[in-house]
């Protein structure tokens, strides 16, 4: 039970994610997963393709998230 | 193309011969400093921890027997496990008997220094203790010898230093504003614990530097993390750069282990191909692993995954904290410090002196192995040795006056009034071998010269005194009168 109220306090503190952060890690994992994609179809085939386009639009994703938060 | 354990018999090989060496250090750390400052008679002495602490929640062998020499000789088990652990020890044993050995050897080193952290009270308080344990309990399902590590640990170790890093970037961006604005870096050579003979020239390098530098800290810290879970050669790509990084901290300040470890967990995301590339060496043939060990390693991943949910809420988190452990084995924790960068440096100068009634010229200071007190001497190089001393210093100068956490401080000047042998092994230099009748500690501002005041003066610091930080105090007030109440705040 303590573990429980413990896993949900834990979750209540995550609910508020910031935006950056987000855009970070929604970034990063559709890169990960647009390269693994890409590695594993043949070249120029429909899943290349969405692998390919998904890398882009993770990096984008981790730029936009890094940049968004800086003030320079 | 997809993992698998067959092209890491050589990441394996050099990953655990990098960790015997981290271990060396933190054994060797133990054998020197442990007594003196948690042990028997030390600044923290052993008893408290056996009589407050709950075995359950901080489990060690010092619990059990809160004796100096127990402590001893554990320390030099340590290093003999760790020199035997360097020198490849179980691949030098039969086949069947190089597994278990291995698991052995890396179980035993593990609970080792489960028992110094967790007696270790503040002094054993940083984030790269928890992070060597959870390490070499990943380390002890790697497997030696003949057969493939499960590919499945490999993957745990990746997750680690993802969490290492990508918590480390993220508490960054949410603690100051210097991440945000990129100016950290202009104060963070000068103002770190424990500044090292690079620092003076890193801190003068030109402020387009130091921005570009901030940048890429953010870009190795949030976005090539990532990169580990990716296919070769991105994983290596990212490996390469985050060893580039914590190499380039290595060279230019002292921060104990934490950046070689966390280049030695980098390891993981190579492959045999790659050493091989790289490396005069050919991968040796080798066969699955034991069902059993597979299976354990799969259990092990399990629970790994279940105690992440913590950590990684915690990273999530807005209000993410920095390096904490939850659970008392240090088994998967979170990461992540230095969110904010002091501006100014503080430093605790500890002086001593024999005269009866001492005016201001009768003083004379002590020297710190780390941390800079003379300004005319060159920050020393320590890392990966780690000065548990030296750091705690540095905490405590943050402060105008000591606090309660810095009780251990009384405890020093008491020892050092004294002339105990184990506290003045902590210090620099020892200019009262049988102690001083007064001691006081002064709390100055430092700074590093500026090129032109190098050249002029030879000096590498400029200093001004800020406060006195404890005013004189004899054996008799510290043992009776004035009590350590009227001291510490």
């Amino acid at each position: 039970m303590a573990l429980i109220d413990s896993l949900r306090r834990s979750l209540d503190r995550a609910r508020d994610v910031e935006r950056f952060v987000r855009l970070v890690v929604g970034g990063g994992l559709a890169l990960v997963a647009g390269l693994w994609l890409a590695t594993l179809s043949a070249l120029w085939s429909l899943p290349w393709a969405v692998g390919v386009v998904l890398s882009f639009g993770g990096f984008g994703g981790l730029a936009v998230g890094i940049r968004s938060e800086l003030v320079y | 193309m997809l993992p698998s354990g067959a092209d890491c018999v050589l990441v394996r090989f050099v990953f655990q011969r990098g960790l015997a060496v981290i271990y060396l250090f933190a054994f060797l750390v133990a054998v020197r400093q442990f007594c003196p400052l948690a042990g028997e008679d030390g600044l923290l002495p052993l008893s408290e921890y056996a009589e407050n602490a709950s075995f359950r929640e901080r489990p060690s062998l010092f619990y059990v027997y809160p004796d100096d020499r127990i402590v001893g000789l554990t320390a030099w088990v340590g290093v003999a496990l760790s020199l035997v652990a360097l020198f490849a020890g179980p691949y030098w044993l039969p086949a069947p008997y190089a597994l278990p050995a291995s698991m052995l050897l890396w179980l035993a080193l593990w609970g080792l220094y489960q028992s110094f952290v967790n007696a270790g009270r503040v002094f054993y308080g940083y984030g790269w203790e928890s992070m060597l344990l959870e390490t070499g309990f990943l380390a002890v399902f790697l497997g030696a010898g003949a057969s493939n590590p499960p590919v499945v640990v490999i993957w745990l170790l990746k997750w680690l230093l993802f969490r290492n890093m990508f918590g480390a970037g993220l508490i960054k961006i949410r603690g100051d504003d210097c991440w945000r604005d990129l100016t950290c870096m202009d104060h963070h050579y000068e103002t770190q614990p424990m500044p090292n003979p690079v620092s003076w020239f890193a801190h003068h390098l030109p402020e387009r530097f130091h921005r570009v530098e901030v940048l890429g800290n953010h870009v190795v810290e949030l976005a090539v993390p990532f990169l580990y879970f990716a296919p070769q050669p991105y994983a290596t790509a990212a490996g390469v750069a985050t060893i580039g990084f914590q190499a380039w901290l290595v060279f230019t300040g002292n921060f104990s282990w934490l950046n070689a470890l966390t280049i030695v967990q980098a390891v993981a995301t190579f492959s045999d191909g790659v050493l091989t590339a790289v490396a005069p060496v050919a991968a040796p043939a080798a066969v699955s692993p034991p069902l059993a060990l597979t299976v354990l390693a799969v259990l092990v991943a399990v629970l790994v995954v279940a105690m992440s949910v913590r950590p990684v809420v915690n990273m999530l988190s807005p209000t993410q904290v920095m390096n904490t452990s939850f659970d008392p084995l240090n088994l998967v924790n979170t990461y992540g410090a230095f969110g904010s960068i002091t501006r100014d440096r503080y430093q605790l100068v500890i002086e001593g002196t024999d005269a009866e009634n001492p005016a201001e010229d009768d003083w004379t200071a002590y020297d710190c192995k780390g941390q800079p007190v003379r300004t005319d001497e060159r920050p020393s190089q320590w890392a990966p040795y780690h000065l548990r001393l030296d750091w705690q210093l540095w905490f405590a100068a943050m402060r105008p006056r000591p606090g309660r956490r810095q009780r251990w401080l009384l405890e020093l000047l008491e020892a050092l009034l004294e002339g105990d042998e184990g506290a003045r092994s902590l210090m620099g230099s020892d200019p009262f071998p049988d102690g001083p009748e007064w001691v006081r500690v002064l709390r100055y501002r430092y700074r590093f010269t500026t090129p032109e005041e190098r050249a002029e003066t030879g000096d590498w610091w400029e200093r001004e005194r800020v406060g006195t930080y404890v005013a004189p105090v004899s054996l008799a007030d510290l043992q009776g009168g004035l009590g350590r109440r009227t001291v510490v705040r």
